[in-house]
């Protein structure tokens, strides 16, 4: 019996809804794309062509997304003027809502133009400097939604500096892991993309991996103060021992690639994607669930309207739309003579 | 190919975007919204202060000037969240009536710690709970979290506002509207009222002439067939008791006291030798500095419950209190932060008797009682020792009677010639002095304590014992340590209690309540109130006090004589629940020895010293002995909800009009007992009713509770403009039967003249024109605190009502709440002002030279250990066995929750459910953890509810809080006039434990099991076992 | 504050790629929240002698009435807790009850993240919210160390504990302090060292306890009898209130 039985006390409801969670995946979704599809409309690097193409679909189709699914987080969608009306600039989301617009702005003109590259070549000298651009914010959009959640002291789990590393490492993993699934859709020559693709999706994965059991070596020998706390508050859990089971595997899936040949990529792709969601979702969801100052854990239960199920779906739905639509439009491969990047 | 590929896209994307659109509406809406309207939810009152209300005045920091808000009111009126009745202050919109936020009355101290003196101006006591200067902080006058939370009563959906008539059977849940005038007529008149055949009206019920039973002519007249049930103390029970006992002429006026905390009033009753009023004591917390509540929750329940617990929590933080709470169940009594200064001791339910007499034994073997105030045998003899009181335990009892050896015994009388004397000295008890001379005990200084043998008397040798030898007897029938074995407790825990207990003077005492609700109880309360006597505490600072009692209200007051009236009816005849009356001067008695059989043991006991307990009411009349009902009437009372076992009893039986044919309850709400009556009167609510009550004991200054209409009660008029209310309901009923009492010209007033009782204000006006004028008449109200307190709401009806000299001061109380006497007054010296003044008795001669009926035998004059048994004095774990039901169940009360708050959704929100305690080695025993749900099964019933496991509860118990499990008053909606009340959901929430009560099998018929000696229910220390479900 | 914009400052270190513009961040950020409003001479604090509370809830339901807060939503609550001694050999069993609140933090977290400058604090300490500035972003809820914040479904902002700035500043009590039964709850000013506040502490002295000191938040609701096993998130048993609430849907 622990010497401790809490006989009164109320739940916490989640201030941070599963929108939320809908908004890091895409932005993760969509400034990693954006850093991998560089490696073909900026760095050129041979046999990127088409992985780079399938990385700017899911950067064209996650950057519209994105903010989205961040107007709904808000409780008061309407005011979402007041961020630049009240600009703070000691507070990292004030300094999103900066980036964010701009990086979305840059995102879809520049993946608009890489992709449908139009005829006359008249605005091939914009892809460059865009794709700069776009990397920049893509970065800018990672150090903020990093640092936001990192400098939540108050959530012990949120509060480790390997958080921002690991979302853009599981982001670089869904990201690749999504182009590939992407891929599998559209004609062509499958290859040489799907090998690039899963080589920065197993790479990712792996130093995923490696930043989460950095994070649990130093909360398991007290380093971090912050992880030992979290372990503390959630070990005794029998969900968080599974979900903590779960997220390991499911990052341990697009590693397989290296290892195993003739693996349906597009399938360890979906799972990556999934296992990056699902980072997201453990990480907001249930870390909002371990209460600040109550005993044990609350439990979060997804309501059925627009905050839960119905939300997501709905998000889901929305992406998947566009991404059908944007591949219908762009088309399966560049028009022949269209213009390439200035080299 | 290509087509079907192109469709399925466009059927994925179409699909996509629908799916958005669903999601998202609600987003996109809300954006719309805030984008046009600034703001996507309410906007609040104030963008800083939100929601919040705005003051209802304001002070001036530097200043102190105080400012009204005009949009509000405030009004010093009578909290109803539970039976301690504390006064309040309410504030409410002055235009919409609503209530806003309720607290304490300054001037009251039930609500105030030190309540402010009573001519305080009112801005003045505004000004002392303000924050200038921090006076509110010393000033503070609180409601407690259901005092809080009531004021949602209302404006409950749930009130009954119409008079209401059932349609289809009793109980269906279907009723509809009728005029207050048709109301009374039907109920007086009777006839084919639902169409199920005739129903006799209250008008041939009425009969004051015809003996009920020819057979048993002492029962009375067929008025007896007419109960009236009530529930408690709430400044209006005058009222409806004064209907039924001096208007209506029955018996069977009743309470809820014997399902209360009836076994500590018998307990009290008997050594305080008051067993009209029971009297009872509390300790005088401010200055004492030991005391044990056993049974009894201090800041967890109890009455008063605010007073008591914010007494407790002074005294053990800059009091010089230590106490220990005796409880099988651990509640907010005991705190973790003041754990120096509290402790918890975990004992076997229904077994405190053990542990009282160990301490008794301990007590008495080691000389540690108040030899000095023990000794003192009369008033003369305690008055030069310092004391207020006396006890009789050097008081000579003839064994073999159990009587006193009195004046009459010795033959003193025989000489006297004034007769006024020679019955004095006839009925003095007699004591033997220090040398071993009979005196009289009035004239003796000392007298010896211990003694048994022989006496001579003019009439032979007489066997006698004092009542202290006879205590120290009963309480030698065991060591301390099988009393230790019987409670399930350390030896030394019993010695320790005992010693510590007697090392503080008179600064010490010992408390009971609730927890001596088991079968019992009596006496269990009576063993454990004798420690008080022990160690002659009463009276005394720092010991035990009786209340401060209140100011003349209903009685024969100073202006109006409200007790008594011309063609007044003395009713007559025996109580339903066979109380007070002689069994032995029965009929029935008689025509048994005259048949040559043995009287004993009697259908169900004859409670002697008892006084009438609703506890049997119910039960007696569908067992028709002795006899049945025709009518009842209740007002409040909610039996069923509240007496263990009695619903499972005959709840079903109540809904059958042939069994019981008219059912009239007056309520404002639809109680699990009102959801099964004919008719319904509704009635005033909270701070809209009327009354004046007295605060329960435990306050050390005189008080009287104004209760009045701050607001206008919800409620339908009759044709007369009046609204209806218990009050106008007897009004009308009264007036219709022709009955005594009311009408014009039946008040007598200090002037001789008659004065009219036609609408409740001709009642309590009066009332509080006798409250204004006792002793030094109270100021006149000026006009100013008039319209401060929203007096001027009643200012017209005052003046109406009552005589121009008089209108002002009864103002005046009510801008003061009522009437307090001043904290100031509350002591003298090292004693209290309000004393006891009456002997205390070690021996209960009453109770001593009774008989149980079921069996034939005497009771026992002092107090003993009696496990629990039924009426027939088979212990109860003889036929339930420990084998079968291994767990006892304990009831304990939330503190949050009265039995009728479950509506209130301010307190629901904090704890919405009640939970079984359950110690974690039984629980691991069945399998059970916290959160699972368990069935809880009793010989009288089975409940599932969420189990917490704890320690904060003995092992070997099962603890459930009162105040949830309801099926009615709200958890089921009715149907009123076709249209349904709202269904709420989660006011049906947790468990009764009532529905496990159990049933005295050894009786049979319907009696629920009570406490053998005296029919208090018993509702603790049930045998029960647990599953997992 | 200083902790928060290490964290700020280590993190974009790390982050070499956005140094640029976490450095013109930085800048910002080093000029910070400024305290606007109210009179600088005072400074409120509450101050609760958990010896005297009883856990009768009047505190909360005074407050859910007199702010209209929503069912279900508390600015004030007081958990409750079966508690073993520690110190006691028998391991004495006892209540424990503990009133929680905003801590009017002198140091708040809150209000350095809301990205809109809704949630200020006072020049007398209190931490306040501008309820047509915020956007509900949920952000400060997140900040808060003590579980004080809520997202009221009603006005869909940000809501929590004012210290009834509506009754502090009429010259009145806040609503809990009021109606505190047990009179466990007091409230003043600490800068004047006549208050009772001010008194309350100097003599209880190292017995006057904050929750969660390591946050380094120098909290203004201030403990007295605090068991240190409560400061920070309560190591035992949780309630069962989320249980409570599916027992009554089933
Ligand atoms: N919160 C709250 N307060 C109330 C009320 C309410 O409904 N709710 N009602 C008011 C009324 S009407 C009354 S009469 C008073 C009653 O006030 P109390 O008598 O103080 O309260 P109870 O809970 O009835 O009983 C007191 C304690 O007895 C314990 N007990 C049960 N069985 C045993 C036993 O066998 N032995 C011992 N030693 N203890 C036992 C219970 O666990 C409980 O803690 O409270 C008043 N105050
Ligand atoms: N198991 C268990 N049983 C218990 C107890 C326990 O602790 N445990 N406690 C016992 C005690 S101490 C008592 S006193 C009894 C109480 O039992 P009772 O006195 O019989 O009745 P209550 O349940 O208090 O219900 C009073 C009714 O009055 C009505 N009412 C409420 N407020 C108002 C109002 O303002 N105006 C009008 N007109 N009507 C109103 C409601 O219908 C309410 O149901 O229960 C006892 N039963
Ligand atoms: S103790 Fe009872 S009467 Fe007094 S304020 Fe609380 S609920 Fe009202
Ligand atoms: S919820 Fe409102 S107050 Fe809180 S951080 Fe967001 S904008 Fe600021
Ligand atoms: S307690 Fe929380 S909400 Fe209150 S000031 Fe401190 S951080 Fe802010
Ligand atoms: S100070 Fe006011 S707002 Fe804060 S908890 Fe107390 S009552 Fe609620
Ligand atoms: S009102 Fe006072 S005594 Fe009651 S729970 Fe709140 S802080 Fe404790
Ligand atoms: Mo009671």
């Amino acid at each position: 019996m622990p010497a401790i039985i809490e006989t009164v006390n109320i739940t916490h409801e989640a201030a941070w809804l599963p929108w939320a969670v809908f908004y890091f995946f895409f932005a993760a979704l969509a400034f990693s794309a954006a850093i991998i599809s560089t490696a073909w409309t900026l760095l050129r690097r041979p046999g990127w062509k088409r992985a780079a193409r399938m990385a700017l679909l899911v950067l064209l189709s996650s950057a519209i997304v994105a903010p989205v699914a961040l107007l709904a987080d808000l409780h008061q969608p309407g005011r979402f003027w007041h961020f630049y009306t009240h600009f703070t600039p000691w507070s990292w989301m004030s300094w999103g809502a900066l980036f964010l617009p701009l990086f979305v702005a840059l995102a879809i003109v520049y993946s608009w133009l890489a992709l449908t590259q139009p005829k006359d070549g008249r605005l091939a000298w914009a892809i460059r400097p865009l794709a700069m651009a776009t990397l920049a914010f893509a970065l800018l959009v990672a150090l903020y939604t990093g640092m936001e959640v990192m400098v939540v002291k108050a959530r012990p789990i949120w509060n480790t500096a390997l958080l921002p590393w690991a979302y853009l490492f599981t982001g670089l993993m869904g990201a690749a892991g999504l182009a590939l699934v992407v891929d599998a859709f559209i004609p062509g020559d499958h290859a040489t993309a799907e090998r690039k693709l899963s080589k920065v999706m197993g790479y990712a994965a792996l130093l995923s991996l490696l930043t989460l059991g950095l994070w649990l070596a130093e909360g398991l020998t007290g380093i971090s103060d912050a992880a030992a706390r979290t372990i503390a508050a959630i070990s005794g859990s029998a969900y968080w021992r599974m979900i903590g089971l779960a997220l390991a595997l499911s990052l341990a899936v697009p590693i397989l690639g290296f290892f195993i040949r003739g693996l349906p990529l597009a399938v360890l792709g979906l799972i990556a994607v999934a296992a990056m969601w699902a980072f997201r979702w453990v990480v907001f969801m249930d870390g909002q669930m371990i209460p600040k100052t109550g005993a044990g854990l609350y439990a979060y239960r997804l309501p059925m309207g627009a905050d839960g199920l119905l939300g997501i779906i709905g998000i889901i739905g929305l992406w998947l739309a566009v991404i059908i639509i944007v591949t219908t439009i762009t088309g399966p491969a560049p028009r022949q003579g269209a213009a390439q990047p200035a080299e | 190919m290509s087509t079907r590929r192109n469709l399925l896209k466009g059927a994925a994307a179409l699909g996509g975007l629908a799916a958005f659109a669903a999601g998202y509406a609600e987003t996109a809406a809300r954006a719309v919204k805030g984008l046009t309207s600034g703001t996507d939810g309410q906007r609040p009152r104030d963008r800083i202060a939100g929601n919040a209300f705005p003051p209802e005045y304001t002070v001036d920091p530097e200043s102190g000037e105080l400012r009204i808000n005009p949009a509000q009111q405030i009004a010093f009126t009578m909290c109803q969240g539970c039976n301690t009745m504390c006064g309040l202050r309410i504030r409410y919109d002055r235009k919409s009536g609503e209530i806003l936020r309720v607290t304490g009355n300054p001037y009251h101290p039930l609500s105030a710690d030190a309540q402010l003196p009573y001519k305080t101006p009112v801005r003045d006591a505004l000004l002392a709970l303000s924050g200038k200067d921090d006076a509110g902080l010393a000033q503070r006058s609180t409601a407690c979290g259901r005092g809080n939370a009531m004021l949602s009563q209302i404006a409950s959906p749930f009130r009954v506002l119409t008079c209401l008539k059932r349609v289809g059977p009793r109980g269906s849940g279907k009723w509809k509207s009728i005029s207050f005038e048709k109301l009374v007529e039907e109920v007086c008149e009777g006839g084919d009222l639902f169409g199920e055949g005739h129903v006799e009206g209250l008008r041939a019920i009425r009969d004051l002439k015809t003996p009920l039973d020819p057979q048993n002519p002492e029962y009375g007249p067929k008025a007896n067939q007419l109960a009236v049930i009530h529930a408690t103390g709430d400044g209006r029970n005058p009222f409806i008791k004064r209907f039924a006992f001096n208007c209506f002429g029955t018996r069977n006026y009743g309470h809820h006291g014997s399902y209360c905390g009836f076994a500590m009033r018998g307990g009290s009753g008997a050594v305080m030798g008051d067993f009209r009023k029971f009297a009872h004591g509390k300790p005088d917390f401010e200055f004492c500095e030991f005391a044990i509540f056993l049974g009894s929750a201090p800041g967890n329940a109890g009455k008063p419950f605010k007073r008591q617990g914010r007494m407790v929590a002074e005294a053990r933080t800059d009091g010089k209190m230590r106490y220990v709470v005796v409880d099988p169940v651990m509640t907010n009594a005991a705190s973790h932060a003041a754990r120096d200064r509290d402790s918890w001791i975990a004992i076997k339910p229904g077994t405190d008797a053990a542990l009282a007499m160990g301490m008794i034994r301990w007590i008495v073997d080691n000389h540690k009682y108040d030899a000095a105030f023990l000794a003192a045998p009369g008033p003369k003899a305690a008055g030069a020792i310092g004391e207020q009181t006396w006890t009789n335990a050097t008081h000579l009892v003839n064994v073999e009677t159990g009587r006193f050896l009195r004046g009459k015994d010795m033959g003193w009388a025989e000489n006297a010639e004034d007769p006024q004397k020679a019955k004095k000295l006839a009925k003095a008890p007699v004591v033997m002095t220090e040398n071993g001379e009979l005196a009289h005990f009035a004239k003796a200084d000392k007298g010896r304590l211990f003694y048994s043998g022989k006496v001579q008397t003019p009439s032979g040798e007489v066997q006698v014992k004092t009542a202290m030898q006879m205590l120290a007897e009963s309480a030698r029938r065991f060591t301390i340590a099988e009393y230790a074995e019987k409670c399930g407790l350390e030896p030394a825990v019993i010695v320790n209690l005992a010693r510590e207990f007697t090392s503080h003077g008179k600064k010490a005492a010992i408390n009971i309540h609730g927890g001596a609700m088991s079968a019992n109880g009596f006496y269990t309360a009576w063993a454990v109130l004798m420690l008080n006597a022990l160690i002659g505490n009463w009276n005394w600072k720092g010991g035990v006090s009786p209340s401060g009692g209140g100011f003349p209200t209903f009685g024969k007051g100073p202006r109006y004589n409200l007790k008594k009236f011309p063609g007044m009816v003395k009713p007559k005849g025996v109580f339903l629940s066979r109380s007070r009356f002689p069994y032995h001067k029965t009929s029935e008695f008689k025509r048994r020895k005259a048949a040559g059989k043995s009287p004993y043991p009697t259908r169900a006991p004859w409670h002697p010293f008892s006084p009438p307990i609703l506890t049997e009411y119910l039960t007696s009349h569908f067992d028709g002995y002795p006899y049945k009902l025709k009518a009842l009437i209740s007002f409040m009372a909610n039996p069923l909800y509240g007496q263990a076992g009695l619903a499972a009893s005959i709840g079903e039986k109540m809904k059958d009009p042939k069994q019981l044919p008219l059912f009239v309850a007056i309520d404002g709400f639809i109680n699990e007992t009102s959801a099964l009556a004919d008719y319904i009167v509704p009635d005033s609510v909270m701070y809209e009713a009327w009354g004046w009550a007295k605060p329960w004991n435990g306050t050390v200054t005189r008080t009287s509770t104004a209760r009045w209409p701050v607001t206008e009660p919800k409620q339908v008029s009759a044709k007369s403009g009046d609204k209806v209310t218990m009050e106008l309901f007897f009004i009308a009923v009264g007036k219709r039967l022709g009955l005594p009492g009311f009408g014009d010209a039946v008040i007598k007033g200090a002037d001789g003249a008659m004065y009219p009782l036609n609408r409740p204000e001709d009642w309590y006006l009066r009332a509080a024109a006798n409250c204004a004028f006792a002793g030094k008449p109270v100021p006149d109200a000026s006009d100013e605190e008039i319209g401060l307190t929203g007096v001027s709401r009643i200012m017209g009806e005052i003046e109406k009502t009552v005589k121009p000299e008089e209108a002002r001061k009864v103002a005046f109380l009510y801008t003061r709440g009522g009437r307090m006497e001043d904290y100031a007054k509350a002591y003298r010296g090292d004693q209290l002002t309000h004393a006891y003044k009456k002997p205390l008795r070690i021996y209960n001669q009453k109770v001593g030279t009774s008989v149980n009926t079921m069996t034939g035998k005497r009771f026992s004059g002092v107090p003993a250990w009696h496990e629990q048994q039924f009426a027939d004095e088979t212990p109860l774990r003889k036929v339930w066995t420990k084998e079968q039901w291994p767990l006892d169940l304990v009831s304990f009360k939330s503190n949050l929750q009265s039995s009728y708050s479950i509506a209130s959704p301010r307190l629901r929100q904090i704890v919405p459910q009640n939970t079984i305690s359950i110690h974690p080695e039984d629980a691991a025993k069945a399998g059970v953890k916290s959160g699972d749900k368990v069935r809880i099964i009793t010989p009288g019933g089975t409940a599932e509810g969420l189990a917490l496991v704890r320690e904060g509860i003995r092992q070997g118990a099962v603890g459930i809080p009162h105040g949830y499990g309801h099926w009615e008053l709200g958890a089921r909606p009715h149907q009123i006039d076709g249209r349904m009340q709202p269904s709420v959901p989660g006011l049906d929430a947790g468990v009764n434990l009532n529905l496990l009560g159990l049933p005295d099998v050894r009786r049979g018929g319907h009696a629920t099991l009570l406490d053998w000696a005296l029919g208090s229910a018993a509702r603790t220390a049930l045998p029960c076992r647990i599953e997992k479900v | 504050m200083d902790t928060s914009r290490r964290a700020f400052l280590t993190g974009a270190g790390a982050l070499t790629c956005g140094a640029a513009a976490a450095s013109v961040g930085a800048k910002a950020a080093k000029a910070g929240p400024q305290r606007h409003g109210g009179d600088p001479s005072k400074r409120y604090a509450m101050v609760i002698d958990l010896r005297r509370c009883i856990g009768c809830q009047a505190c909360t339901i005074a407050c859910s009435t007199e702010n209209r807060i929503p069912i279900g939503e508390f600015r004030t609550i007081v958990s409750q807790y079966d508690v073993r001694d520690a110190n006691d050999p028998d391991g004495a069993v006892y209540s424990f009850t503990l009133p929680r609140l905003c801590n009017h933090c002198d140091n708040p977290p809150c209000v350095p993240v809301c990205p809109v400058q809704a949630t200020f604090q006072r020049e007398d300490g209190r931490v306040l919210i501008d309820e047509e500035v915020c956007v509900g972003c949920g952000y400060c809820v997140q900040a808060c160390p003590y579980d004080a914040r809520f997202i009221n479904p009603v006005t869909n902002t940000a809501d929590k504990c004012t210290f009834c700035v509506q009754r502090v500043d009429a010259g009145l009590l806040p609503a809990c302090v009021e109606t505190c039964t047990g009179g466990a709850r007091m409230f003043g000013d600490v800068k004047d060292p006549e208050s009772h506040v001010s008194r309350v502490l100097a003599e209880a002295g190292d017995e006057v306890k904050v929750l969660r000191p390591e946050m380094k938040t120098a909290p203004h609701v201030y403990y007295i009898g605090l068991d240190t096993r409560f400061q920070g998130k309560v190591d035992g048993a949780p309630a069962m209130w989320t249980k409570i609430r599916e027992s009554q849907e089933a």
